[in-house]
């Protein structure tokens, strides 16, 4: 199946400040995760996919178009919602999101019928005749998420969604994002600096870290079935990082408590128990855990110092 | 993908229809349509329609404040003898200049300055909009906006002048002087919306923009006066003269006695590049923001 997307060493400046540096990626269907830091580069290569930037260097190709070349036959075919707020607040969301579906070319009569539905479908109801400026953020995020849908995009691209929301709304608003690329079947780009929850929601995930792809694939490739070694101590876990480190066993220590080695082999664990024995540390806990991307991104930034 | 094709039933039976979310299977259409929906958009924005009474109250009062000269000599048309003579076409703007001034003040601002403030003018070119067609848009809705002011008034006038036998002779005389009413009502919308556009374009604040463009024409008049009075300026100054020179040109076009000594082609070419000047610097002004 032919990637709905696809980056070869993309490069993109701002003056002297290297926004994305040599990224190459593929993106398929079904919901993907575009994770990093903030400043990594995420907003950066949405605008590239959505042509409004032009990169310095490398090639795009999204639905099997140049975002430079095609104009608005490419943007008509993709959802955008923007991390920070772009609409006037004294506009009705279904007058918005019928404006937004006529934008992108939807004719009149069906952008209204599909600006109600749409708006239905992300938990607005009644209030979608309410003037934006009037409503939490949670509901002004809905809107946005709506916009993007109206025109029945082939593709999502969806900046820091849950920007704002306290855990409640963004567990929802998470909900929402799943439910959209399983039940509706969109290819969703989600965009976030929480690898927690883009992992809830994704398929696929491309890694951001200062402007580079640090990782990219399935979460279930790259989690691997793995089970770290957990190791809690009362304190010394930073040290005992360091020993096994210079034995060559890469291990991360989150603080001076808990320490993770990714790997759930005999032998390294045997090499844990000989350091804690050797440091003389006072055990609390030794465990094969569940690794999470967020091991993934530790164990990058170690490898990468 | 998700359409759904109603089953066989009974004829008669109920059905509930499914009024969900569904994929969009029709046509769907190009730029030059979303340029159109922007346009009128853009139109009914800057009336206030579809928002609150507040946005509807000044141009509401302002597009009263510009027909109801013309009301007024209509009725004075009614009861006037024959032959009594009254305001003439071109004379008609001298009553409502001022509703024109501040009808220009509040709509381009209104047209242009929300959507950089909010942020949408980067949501429109994510859309079928590129920055060409959403300037486009802007324009002709500014021009249409203010044709509302300057040329409804007078077609008005000629209708009610017209009725109560003081319009034109002959239907040959009717039509030349519509040419002209409309022509002279086109020129001023588009040289003052067109000017006030570019001004406007330069903040994303409507009341920086607003005061901007009545001190333009507040002082560009000052200053001509001082030229022209104390300091016996060439006739040629008034080319640069944006509050006059449209009301000259408007003179021209109904051929009112003038005492200017500056051909019509001049006083046009003046009034189509202060024109041209404005989509200069919209162009510039937006130039970017489609690709960076």
């Amino acid at each position: 199946m032919p990637a709905i997307a696809a980056a070869s060493h993309v490069q993109r400046s701002f003056g002297s400040v290297l926004a994305l540096s040599d990224v190459t990626f593929e993106l398929e269907k079904g919901v993907t995760g575009l994770l990093g830091a903030n400043g990594a580069g995420k907003t950066t290569l949405i605008s590239l996919l959505l042509g409004v930037l032009k990169p310095d260097g490398g090639s795009l190709q999204v639905l099997g178009m140049d975002p430079l070349q095609a104009g608005w036959r490419l943007r008509q075919r993709i959802g955008y919602a923007p991390e920070d707020e772009r609409f006037p607040p004294d506009v009705k969301a279904n007058e918005l999101v019928r404006h937004f579906a006529e934008m992108r070319g939807i004719p009149r009569r069906s952008a209204v019928v599909r600006a109600s539905e749409v708006l239905f479908e992300v938990g607005l109801g009644e209030e979608r005749f309410r003037p934006i400026g009037t409503m939490s953020t949670g509901q002004r995020q809905r809107v946005k998420l709506a916009q993007a849908l109206v025109h029945d995009p082939e593709l999502v691209l969806l900046d820091e969604p849950t920007n704002g929301l306290d855990p409640i709304q963004r567990d929802d608003m998470l909900a929402l994002v799943r439910r959209i690329g399983t039940d509706l079947g969109f290819t969703v780009l989600i965009s976030s600096h929480l690898l927690g929850e883009v992992e809830r929601v994704s398929d696929n995930v491309v890694m951001l870290e200062g402007g580079r792809v640090a990782r990219s694939g399935k979460v279930s490739t790259l989690l691997g079935g793995q089970t770290p070694i957990v190791v809690e101590v009362v304190s010394g876990a930073a040290r005992l990082a360091g020993l096994l480190a210079g034995r060559g066993y890469a291990a991360v220590a989150k603080d001076d408590l808990v320490l993770t080695v990714p790997s759930s082999d005999r032998r390294v664990r045997d090499a844990v128990v000989a350091g804690v024995i050797e440091l003389d540390l006072e055990l609390r806990r030794l465990e094969h855990g569940q690794a999470t991307l967020s091991d993934l991104f530790d164990l990058d930034a170690v490898d990468m110092k | 993908m998700s359409a759904r094709t109603p089953a066989a039933r009974p004829a008669g039976q109920a059905v509930i229809a499914d009024r969900r979310f569904q994929h969009y299977e029709g046509h769907r259409r190009g730029d030059m349509y979303s340029f159109a929906a922007l346009l009128w958009h853009s139109i009914l924005w800057v009336l206030g329609f579809k928002r609150s009474a507040r946005y509807k109250v000044v141009p509401g009062i302002v597009i009263a404040i510009a027909y109801l000269p013309s009301l007024v000599l209509i009725v004075v048309a009614e009861v006037a003898p024959p032959g009594t003579p009254l305001p003439d076409y071109a004379g008609f703007y001298q009553f409502v200049i001022s509703a024109i001034y501040l009808f220009v003040a509040i709509t381009a601002p209104e047209l242009i300055c929300p959507d950089r403030r909010h942020g949408t003018l980067r949501m429109y070119m994510t859309s079928n909009l590129n920055p060409t067609l959403y300037v486009a848009a802007k324009v002709v809705a500014v021009w249409s906006v203010l044709a509302i002011v300057t040329v409804g008034p007078v077609v008005i006038e000629l209708a009610g002048y017209s009725l109560f036998g003081h319009g034109p002779a002959g239907f040959g005389d009717w039509l030349k002087t519509l040419g002209e009413v409309l022509a002279s009502g086109l020129v001023l919308a588009m040289f003052f919306g067109t000017v006030a556009l570019a001004i406007a374009s330069l903040t994303d604040r409507n009341s920086f923009a607003a005061a901007g463009i009545i001190l333009s024409f507040v002082l560009t008049g000052a200053a001509l006066r001082i030229l022209q009075g104390p300091l016996k300026a060439p006739d040629w100054v008034e080319l640069v003269n944006v509050t006059g020179l449209p009301i000259l040109m408007i003179d021209r076009i109904y051929q009112a006695p003038t005492s200017l000594n500056l051909p019509t082609w001049e006083l046009a070419a003046a009034v189509a590049g202060w024109v041209v000047l404005g989509l200069g610097v919209l162009a510039l002004r937006y130039r970017g923001e489609g690709r960076r």
